[in-house]
């Protein structure tokens, strides 16, 4: 039994009188009843007369730098009606097409994004199903940066080769890896794969992380050699062709086409790529399906096929044509080559378009090389040299330009130096800058018999909107070509 | 589980054939509430016979603060000791009454002790983490909910009067009992507490099936769409459903892609305080009258927290 003492002070007896306490208790409850009721009704107002809000927004930022159809998924705290399509804007300027499914507002950006970019996005007029107060849901991100990596080749003048990354946005050029002869190297993040040329003529294969720098050599038979090696611009995939000396008069590898899986569970372990007839692929070229852990083959036959590197499903096969020509960047869109005429495969439904190409309006002394696409339109690349007599002297000069849908040519970049030649130039994989190797006149081949180069090349990187080249570093073979 | 293991094995095969689906909704969703809330019961049971004849006399008492603000507070905090479900705290609320507590006091334990217990709160923050603030907003919302009624209650001129008149003779009776030994009174104890709170459970749960077979719940999924009605329509279920507090986060999961975040705050405070069975069991010692009126508060309550939260998240 509990004495007074014990007693809370709400229940010890007091002097108050029965009444007065009825009295309060009537008040307290009669009062909490109002004034719930009272919060209760002014929350309610306010959802009423507010519009959807954000909750939650999804995007992949790293892939949309990489791949078009990249989406913005931006979830709302309720079921929607409707959206002002014609409203929804983008800063910086980027093609959007939006779509509704309850909750939830999917904006997909038809091309690939503007790297190291704060993008903005405004959806007004969004409605809700049960109340029309409309409300603009606004949406921020940044885009990731890019760094450009280049191969420099020293071994002329006794030094290693190196390969060297900068950032795109500025700083200082950083060797990421080093050898006496490297002919080829890829990259995908932190991770840079290089293919080094011992004495005897044969190759080795690198990966080494660039953060901390210690290279890990790949076990591949003694004496081999390799080319074509290249890395996906969306998975930890990396790829290349393999072929090994003949023993005994058995050769193991034959141009057969290899596939690493980078990631931390791949092992590392070299895996061979199934063909049409699904036996071992022997390719002359090969690369990577933006996107997908898919990559298109060419055997030496020209015969192009479609195979899945993860999943190893029969080959697809594309068709035979005689050239693999690249992506149009960030799509499935695959660019080949016939003597009569070039196609476009798409590779996400199976169909071919003709490639329908207006000619660049150029003066007779003026001689196109290659070309590369830039969008699904047809709006392209092409590198083109020009030949003039000054004096007794012949003079070469070239420049990069975009030639648009009437033909009409506009310059992107030309080199410094007059007389320095565009060597090789890459789109980068957004579509939005350009990776230009130039050398200069007096620069000469630097005698590497696979994957040759130039000795004095110089690698500038080009905003093709605006021509404004916005970073230059040494060195030349940027990866964006693979 | 003797009896409806009996029933299964005894039953003609093609029972279940006979039986409309309706009426196998009705016996699955009751029997359902029994056996998620049997052992909590048993437990309450238990805790409540330790708490009545196992602590010393005057011990509770002794060890609780004098202010009520603080003495209430703490009580509201309990239940991180003592993590039983609503349905397994009515009759340690009965317990606490007879050892000496309030009425008020006991309500604000009953109230807070299902959701400001650790099962609980770990529960809600697997199923939820901390998206939205469902989870603050629970703990919170319980803890100022079960004060606040706490709070009223404590000015009532005549706390006794909100017991039914049977409890109120318990009461009385267990301050006249006849010496016996400790474990004579705990079996005496347990069949009484027993006596008193299975049929209230079988009725409240009988009851919680009835409702959830003759209302759709497709039409609480409608109301679910809208910013206000979603948070009654999920108080409505939450009614209904009848579901314990340390399992009623993950439910209430399965819908949280439909409703606002708001409506589930509003299922996870409302629900452990006031359902159909839970106000089964409270009959056994509240008067009609004062259910009504915490059923309205906490409904009131537990609506603006809901709205609020619709509002500002």
């Amino acid at each position: 039994m509990s004495t007074d003492t014990q007693l809370s002070s709400d229940a010890r007896p007091t002097d108050e009188p029965g009444a007065a306490r009825a009295n309060t208790f009537a008040r307290r409850l009669a009062g909490s009843i109002a004034v719930l009721a009272l919060a209760a009704g002014a929350f309610a107002f306010a959802n009423i007369t507010q519009g959807p809000r954000l909750n939650d927004a999804q995007l992949d930022v790293q892939r949309t730098t990489v791949l078009a159809g990249q989406r913005l998924t931006l979830e709302v705290n309720q079921p929607v009606a409707s959206i002002d399509e014609t409203g929804i804007a983008v800063e910086p300027a980027a093609a959007v097409t939006a779509e509704i499914d309850d909750r939830t507002i999917m904006l997909t950006f038809d091309a690939p994004l503007a790297y190291s970019t704060d993008y903005t996005v405004r959806v007004p007029g969004v409605v809700g199903a049960v109340q029309p107060t409309p409300s603009t849901i606004e949406y921020e991100f940044t885009t990731p940066g890019v760094d450009v990596y280049t191969l420099t080749r020293r071994s002329d003048q006794g030094e290693p080769d190196v390969v060297q990354r900068k950032p795109l946005d500025g700083g200082d050029p950083e060797t990421v890896f080093e050898a006496p002869r490297i002919q080829e190297f890829a990259h995908h993040g932190d991770l840079v794969l290089a293919v080094t040329i011992e004495e005897d003529g044969s190759n080795l294969l690198f990966v080494t992380d660039a953060r901390d720098g210690e290279p890990q050599q790949f076990g591949i038979p003694r004496g081999a050699s390799i080319r074509d090696l290249a890395v996906s611009t969306t998975n930890q995939l990396a790829a290349l062709v393999l072929s090994s000396p003949e023993i005994d008069g058995v050769r193991e590898f034959d141009s057969e086409l290899i596939v690493i899986d980078l990631s931390p569970n791949g092992g590392m372990d070299l895996l061979p790529v199934l063909g049409l007839d699904g036996e071992k692929s022997n390719v002359s070229s090969w690369m990577f399906v933006p996107g997908t852990t898919s990559l298109v083959a060419q055997d030496f036959e020209q015969s192009v096929f479609m195979v899945d590197v993860i999943t190893q499903q029969p080959a697809s096969p594309l068709g035979v044509h005689t050239e693999l020509r690249g992506f149009v960047p960030g799509t499935s869109q695959l660019i080949v080559a016939d003597p009569d005429r070039g196609a476009r495969i798409d590779l996400a439904d199976g169909t071919t378009t003709t490639l329908e190409l207006a000619s660049a309006d150029i003066a007779e002394n003026v001689y196109p090389g290659p070309i590369t696409m830039l969008d699904r339109d047809s709006t392209y690349l092409i590198s083109l040299v020009a030949l003039a007599v000054e004096g007794d002297r012949n003079v070469r000069t070239s420049m990069l330009a975009e030639v648009g849908d009437e033909g009409e040519l506009r310059e992107v970049y030309a080199p410094a130096s007059e007389t320095s030649i565009i060597r090789e130039y890459c789109v980068s994989p957004n579509g939005q800058y350009v990776a230009v190797a130039a050398s200069a006149e007096s620069g000469r081949p630097d005698g590497y018999s696979d994957n040759p180069g130039f000795t004095e090349t110089m690698t500038s990187v080009v905003e093709i909107a605006s021509g404004h080249t916005v970073l230059t570093m040494s060195g030349g073979f940027s990866d964006w070509c693979t | 589980m003797l009896l409806f293991f009996g029933i299964r094995v005894f039953a003609p095969e093609a029972l279940g054939d006979v039986l409309s689906n309706t009426v196998q909704d009705f016996f699955t969703l009751s029997i359902s509430v029994i056996i998620e809330s049997l052992p909590f019961v048993f437990l309450g049971i238990l805790l409540s016979i330790g708490v009545q004849v196992w602590l010393p006399d005057g011990f509770l008492l002794r060890h609780l603060p004098k202010n009520a603000v603080v003495r209430r507070v703490t009580l509201s905090l309990l239940g991180v000791l003592l993590p039983v479900c609503e349905c397994g705290n009515v009759p340690l609320t009965r317990g606490l009454i007879m050892r000496g507590l309030t009425v008020g006091e006991s309500m604000t334990f009953l109230l807070a002790a299902p959701i400001l217990n650790p099962v609980t709160i770990i529960t809600t923050y697997q199923a939820f983490g901390w998206s939205d603030g469902i989870l603050v907003s629970r703990i919170l919302g319980g803890f100022v909910i079960a004060n606040l009624i706490g709070w009223i209650y404590s000015r009532h001129p005549s706390p006794m009067s909100l017991l039914t008149p049977k409890f109120q003779a318990s009461c009385a009776h267990a301050h006249d009992e006849v010496p016996a030994t400790r474990s004579r009174r705990s079996v005496d104890m347990f069949a009484k507490e027993t006596g008193a709170m299975l049929p209230a459970l079988f009725v409240g749960s009988a009851v919680a099936g009835l409702i959830q077979v003759a209302v759709s719940r497709d039409v609480l999924l409608t109301l679910g769409q809208n910013p206000i009605l979603s948070v009654f329509a999920l108080m409505a279920l939450a009614f209904v459903v009848a579901i314990c507090s340390n399992v009623d986060a993950f439910f209430i999961l399965a819908f949280g892609s439909t409703f606002m975040p708001g409506a589930i705050v509003a299922f996870l405070v409302f629900g452990p305080m006031i359902d159909v069975k839970m106000l089964a069991l409270m009959r056994t010692t509240f008067t009609a009258k004062t259910l009504v009126q915490v059923t309205v508060v906490v409904g009131l309550a537990s609506a603006a927290l809901g709205l609020a939260v619709n509002t500002l998240a």
